[in-house]
């Protein structure tokens, strides 16, 4: 099946179509376009007057305040700037578990897919990283529809394998992406959680617009085995053989606490956190997303 | 352990099912690639012990929930103390079970015993699938009325322990065994009751105030065992008044056609080889419907002196012969009849003569035996006042009329004076001494004479013109201490009436005279009594003083009556022709002949003795050999029982003792069953000379026991009123027992596997195998 078939389905792309992704936070961009940029520049909406300081463009000096008061100060504008949006893909071993229906990377890969459509579509900026313990492809931000084929190429070409890191990753993905954008990061932050949370706080403090697309199984979140099983660790060489049921409380237990780790954690880096089944429609999920933005981006 | 269905204990294997499950489920897992292992294990770090625990509980609630189950289904019994925790008190059960020989009686359905049994096993069954703890004493009526024979101040408990077949026995693993074992027993030929058995039991009952007592009557309720319940309300009572639970378990059925042979006797005549013996039999029809054309098989059984020898194979060892049997047209219901048979032993020697009666519902009482101690002769001493000797004439003449003719008495005459220097040994080599027209005898005479009637010699005094009625009065009356049994008033004249047809002489009911009673015409038709010598009225009223005839103006004549064992015999009128011609009519030899037996046979041993009855043998003046032995007569068929005994000798050698009676707490029970058998008991002594001396004891049931008349049980309740009891049919016993046969431990195991199960399902539950809701906890 090809890529585009396979991570595009054509529900998926037909809702996409009608979406539209905005930025909540103010990102850098190549082109003038519907998002806000931290940038002021030409534009038509007038945001303040500014002390002129040596250096400044004349052009932007606001000569009718000059007239009046005698003064020299700059006029702003905010700067539509069009989006750069990165897709970080967690391509780590934890990510090719298989529930019901489809791994979680195969999932991620789904929703990374339909987000460059989108953003494609929006004359934006995309671009991916697919990382495990380390970035493993890199696919650079384009604007370009045929852009996409890359993206999906990419994702083809990809397995999960290793351990996560996020940490060291996204020290990388900071270094490589310096212009602030939207990173959206799709990822079941199984690994080392620590590292993970400092990850995304290292994202933002980069002035990236994060996105944290928290992607877990249904078996995962419920949970539902009933038959002696011996689990064996896919990032990791544990193994217990028990009686589910018998675990599964203290199971949700934990797993609760680790969602209330991240959420409180993407809270207090304001970065917009979603849980994600496998089991929901990627294009439901992101018009969740999109719509949640939607209530948030302009103020 | 014990189990009411041994079968279904299989069923324990069933406890290998949940471990195995288990060890299949350890073993049996799939395996899952996990990427939330850190959950997993943090849950499993956080809950490993808590859900091993769970594991093994739940494991072994599984495995107590099959042995529960499988228990309450092989319904479990068990006495263990713990149990009686969670039960009620140790109940004590008392079963009295009747083994008279009533219960013998048998019908189509079988003996009413074998009912009882039925219903005694119905019960031990029931009993042993209660609840609680239990106990039980098993005392059968014979075994508590020889306990209470051999009574003395002994305490209760003592006397049980001797008598009971269980004693305070808790109810057996196998009731089964003991129902064997009891199946063994039958009934014996005791005539019973049930208060001894009652009254054994009570001071048990009384010193266990922290038993709950269940006292059971299996009986066959004869009317003349509980017709007259007084006493047995007595015992009641003091049952009750112990808090003990009353019940009667009735195994009798309506009676069956019985006859029964009451009383076989020999006259009271000479006992003397050679000589013609009545046997006299009385045989009543103990039903209530008529019984016809009964045929009476009567047989001898000869033992003579020295010609028979220990036959263990034979149900006798002496000569069996068939007398012509005696045959009876009709005998009415509850009618009794009396035919006599006339029987001749050769020899002398302890004879047996045996009567069966053809078979009906009970067996039991249709024979009977006599034990005829038949000797050479019986010695009589005459001792004639007259001076020619005319008495003593009369008596030779009778007694030895004919050198061919045998009367079995041998006569020896000596003078009044000898009495007094005669030994009272010799005197005792006598049978009868018959004082003849004596006027006096002096005192040392008189009382070897009083010695003599004492230890059972027979003293025949007639009167005649020699006797001096002071004398009589004062030394032989001696205000009715003496020997005489009358006070003698005067000599009486009797006028002769020419052509009077009035009897003179007339014979009582007497047994001496009153065979010619039963003559169509009296035989005294020809006696003249010329004179006699009156009596004074206050004297005749003495007790014990019977007259055997009457003469003129129907005063005595002829009076007798006992002095120690012995009998004395006074003919108040003389025998020479001056005082009466009866010495020359032919009723003198009647008179003679039977007045000489009936006071010889007062020393004759008992003929027979009731079953239970000890056998007592002493040979004096002869050596023994010091091992004797006795044969017990055969249940049926086979080898009769040969008791070994050792005798006991007197410190002079002369007296051999043999003795045996039943001795509950040192001989076997088996003998004991075999000295409860009718029948005749032959108990052999060997002289030095190397001859068999036998000595026969007739065992007879008691007749009464054959009369198996029923109380109807409402009539035994209405009887009884105020006592609380309970009276069940052995039928129902039988079947179900007396309580509800589920009991068991049923009812704990069942309450018991509900809690298990109830647990173990919330244990479950709790371990998490029940299956998941499957929501999401986490969105």
């Amino acid at each position: 099946m090809p890529a585009s078939k396979r991570f595009l389905p054509p529900e998926a792309v037909k809702r996409v179509a009608r979406l539209e992704l905005r930025a909540r936070h103010i990102v850098e961009g190549f082109l003038s376009g519907s998002h806000r940029s931290p940038y002021f520049g030409q534009s038509v909406e007038f945001v303040q007057h500014r002390q002129y300081v040596p250096g400044d463009d004349v052009r932007h000096v606001d000569w009718k305040v000059w007239a009046r008061q005698d003064r020299l100060v700059i006029k702003q504008y905010e700067e539509d700037t069009n989006l750069r949006c990165s897709l970080l893909i967690d391509s780590s071993e934890s990510m090719g578990y298989i529930g019901r229906s489809i791994s979680k990377f195969e999932y991620a890969s789904t929703l990374a897919a339909c987000l460059a459509l989108l953003v494609l579509k929006q004359q934006d900026a995309v671009g991916s990283v697919m990382f495990d313990s380390k970035i493993r492809s890199r696919v650079p931000l384009r604007t370009s529809q045929r852009h996409l084929t890359d993206l999906l190429t990419s994702l083809e070409n990809t397995q999960p394998a290793e351990k996560t890191d996020l940490g060291n990753v996204f020290r990388d993905v900071v270094q490589t992406f310096p212009r602030r954008g939207l990173m959206v990061l799709i990822s079941d932050l199984l690994g080392a959680e620590e590292s993970s949370l400092k990850g995304i706080e290292t994202l933002r403090k980069a002035g990236h617009d994060v996105m944290v697309l928290h992607v877990m199984d249904d078996d995962e979140l419920d949970f539902p085995f009933a038959d002696p099983t011996r689990f064996e660790g896919l990032e990791t060489s544990d193994h217990l053989t028990c009686n589910p049921r018998a675990l599964r409380d203290g199971y949700l237990q934990a797993l609760e606490g680790f969602l209330d780790r991240v959420r409180r954690a993407c809270a207090a880096s304001k970065s917009d956190y979603l849980l994600v089944r496998t089991s929901d429609a990627p294009d439901a999920v992101l018009a969740k997303i999109l719509n949640d933005r939607m209530h948030t981006v302009r103020r | 352990m014990q189990f009411l269905f041994q079968p279904l204990t299989w069923g324990f294997l069933l406890v290998g099912v949940p471990i195995l499950i288990h060890l299949i489920n350890m073993l049996r897992h799939r395996k899952q690639k996990w990427a939330a292992m850190e959950f997993l294990l943090e849950s499993y770090r956080r809950n490993r012990r808590w859900v091993m625990l769970k594991q093994w509980l739940l494991l072994a609630s599984r495995i107590l929930a099959m042995l529960l189950l499988v228990a309450m289904l092989a319904k479990w019994v068990s006495n263990s103390q713990w149990l009686s925790w969670f039960g009620s008190q140790t109940t004590h059960h008392y079963v009295l079970l009747d083994d008279s020989f009533s219960m013998a009686e048998r019908d189509a359905k079988g003996s009413a015993y074998a009912r009882g049994l039925q219903a005694l096993g119905g019960l031990v069954r029931s009993i042993a699938g209660q609840p609680g703890q239990h106990q039980i004493t098993l005392v059968r009526w014979s075994r508590a009325a020889l306990a209470n024979r051999s009574r003395s101040d002994e305490q209760a408990e003592m006397r049980i322990d001797s008598a009971a077949d269980l004693i305070a026995q808790t109810v057996p693993r196998d009731p089964a065994r003991l129902l064997d074992r009891l199946n063994a027993t039958e009934p014996v030929a005791l005539q019973l009751d049930p208060e001894t058995a009652l009254e054994l039991i009570t001071p048990a009952i009384a010193g266990s105030a922290d038993e709950k007592a269940e006292v059971y009557l299996i009986t066959d309720l004869r009317r003349n065992e509980f017709g007259e319940p007084e006493k047995l309300r007595n015992k009641f009572q003091a049952l009750t008044q112990s808090e003990a639970s009353l019940h009667i378990i009735d195994c009798g059925q309506d009676a069956g056609v019985n006859l029964s042979i009451t009383s076989i006797e020999p006259e009271q005549e000479v006992w003397a080889a050679g000589v013609p013996l009545m046997v006299r039999l009385q045989i009543r029809n103990q039903s209530v419907q008529p019984f016809k054309n009964l045929v009476v098989k009567v047989r001898t059984i000869a033992y003579p002196t020295g010609g028979v020898a220990p036959q263990v194979d034979q149900a006798y060892s002496g000569q069996i012969s068939d007398l012509p049997p005696i045959v009876i047209e009709q005998i009415g219901p509850g009618e009794t009849l009396t035919r006599q048979v006339q029987v001749i032993f050769g020899m002398p020697g302890d004879h047996v003569v045996e009567a069966t009666l053809p078979d009906d519902a009970l067996a039991t009482d249709n024979k009977r035996w006599c034990v005829i101690g038949i000797r050479q002769s019986q010695r009589v001493l005459l001792v004639d006042g007259d001076v020619q000797q005319a008495n003593a004439f009369y008596f030779e003449t009778v007694i030895n009329p004919d050198s061919r003719l045998r009367t079995g008495m041998t006569l020896e005459k000596v003078d009044a004076g000898l009495l007094r220097d005669i030994s009272l040994e010799e005197l005792n080599a006598h049978d009868v001494v018959a004082l003849l027209d004596v006027p006096r005898i002096d005192d040392q005479a008189i009382a070897k004479l009083e010695d003599f009637c004492r230890l059972g010699g027979g003293l025949f005094l007639i009167c005649g013109r020699n006797t001096n009625i002071n004398f009589v009065n004062e030394k032989l009356h001696v205000s009715g201490q003496g020997l005489f049994p009358v006070v003698l008033s005067s000599i009486t004249e009797v006028e002769a009436q020419a052509g009077s047809a009035e009897m003179q002489v007339t014979a009582t009911e007497h047994p001496i005279l009153a065979p010619l009673r039963q003559l169509s015409s009296s035989p005294f038709f020809l006696l003249q009594v010329r004179n006699f010598i009156s009596v004074t009225p206050e004297s005749m009223g003495r007790a014990g003083v019977e007259v055997v005839a009457r003469g003129p103006q129907e005063a005595p004549l002829m009076v007798e009556h006992g002095f120690g064992e012995g009998r004395v015999l006074a003919l108040l009128t003389g025998l020479t022709p001056d005082w009466s011609n009866w010495a020359q009519d032919p009723t003198f030899v009647v008179l003679a002949l039977r007045s000489l037996g009936y006071l010889g046979s007062f020393r004759h041993e008992p003929t027979s003795h009731p079953v239970s009855g000890s056998i007592e043998v002493a040979a004096t003046g002869e050596m023994m050999l010091p091992d004797a032995e006795i044969l017990f007569p055969a249940r049926e068929q086979g080898l009769r029982i040969r008791l070994q005994r050792r005798l006991e000798s007197s410190d002079n050698g002369n007296v051999s003792k043999l003795s045996l009676g039943i001795d509950l707490e040192t001989m076997d029970r088996d003998l004991v069953d075999a000295m409860l058998r009718p029948g005749i008991f032959e108990s052999w002594m060997m002289t030095g000379d190397g001859e068999n001396r036998v000595t026969n004891f007739a065992h007879n049931v008691s007749a009464v026991e054959g009369d198996l008349a029923r109380i109807a049980p409402n009539e035994l309740e209405r009887k009884l009123q105020g006592i609380k009891l309970s009276i069940k049919s052995a039928e129902a016993i039988s079947g179900a027992g007396l309580n509800t046969p589920d009991a068991a431990h049923s009812t704990l195991l069942m309450v018991v596997l509900s809690l298990l199960l109830l647990g173990e399902q919330l244990l479950a539950y709790s371990a998490s195998y029940h299956a998941p809701r499957f929501v999401g906890a986490t969105r």
